[in-house]
């Protein structure tokens, strides 16, 4: 299931997309939501702030977890920086790479998506441990 | 130059310590809306003399890179900053990207 909705180019967008993926994704464990709302947090913020338009965010339950994506209208392919541990700027696409299981950008000729994704147990009904364990081992 | 609403969703609050370490006490969310005015803050702190800053976040519900940059430079400015009960989240985020040493991170 996807749910999307698109976000002005105002820095008070990236609470209201944080808000949106809380709501999107209330039943996940805490720690994956919170992991998810941190990395929202920072891709919403450079659509608004660096690449400053308004951008589109897409959160989809997928069999091995949530995919989120950010598109905007910015230029350019932004890539993560690894500032030194006293500069104070520089890590959202950072952190985003650090604390998601994958990651990556995607261009059109118009657009600009970051993609992430974090495993979750899957949604909906319970499987027995056994049959759920068998499903999921690679 | 902030508008209307920029830093509504954060709450901070100074002390000073009798050992001079000034204490901010932070309720709310941190991000690159309300940034802002936790560095003024700080920065008002470490002006008028506090070599340590200490940041009590237990009521922070939310801090993402734009707070650390602030924690970063009052780090850098004051010489000594102490994080006090950050949740399960922004303890990640320090530990992830290798901040540990620039901050002491305290339950």
């Amino acid at each position: 299931m996807k749910s999307s909705r698109e976000f002005p180019a105002d820095v008070r967008s990236v609470k209201a997309a944080r808000r949106f993926v809380r709501d999107t994704l209330g039943d996940l464990p805490p720690a994956t939501a919170d992991a998810i709302e941190l990395l929202v947090s920072e891709l919403a913020t450079n659509s608004v702030k660096h690449a400053a338009t308004a951008f589109e965010l897409s959160v989809e339950r997928q069999p091995r977890g949530v995919l989120v994506e950010v598109t905007d209208s910015g230029p350019g392919r932004p890539a993560p920086r690894h500032p030194g541990p006293t500069d104070p700027t520089g890590r959202g696409l950072r952190i985003v790479e650090l604390m998601s299981d994958g990651w990556g950008i995607r261009r059109t000729d118009r657009t600009k998506t970051v993609w992430f994704l974090m495993r979750a147990a899957p949604a909906g009904p319970p499987h027995p441990p056994g049959r759920r364990a068998a499903q999921r081992g690679r | 130059m902030a508008g209307l609403g920029d830093g509504a969703s954060l709450s901070v609050s100074t002390r000073v310590r009798r050992d001079g370490a000034a204490v901010l006490t932070l309720a709310g969310e941190l991000d690159s809306a309300s940034a802002a005015k936790l560095g003024a803050a700080a920065r008002a702190a470490v002006t008028s003399g506090s070599a340590r800053v200490v940041f009590e976040l237990a009521g922070l519900r939310f801090m993402d890179s734009a707070g650390l940059a602030v924690l970063i430079t009052t780090a850098r400015d004051a010489g000594h900053v102490e994080l006090r009960d950050p949740s399960p989240i922004v303890r990640r985020l320090i530990e992830a990207t290798g901040l540990t040493s620039v901050f002491e991170v305290l339950p």
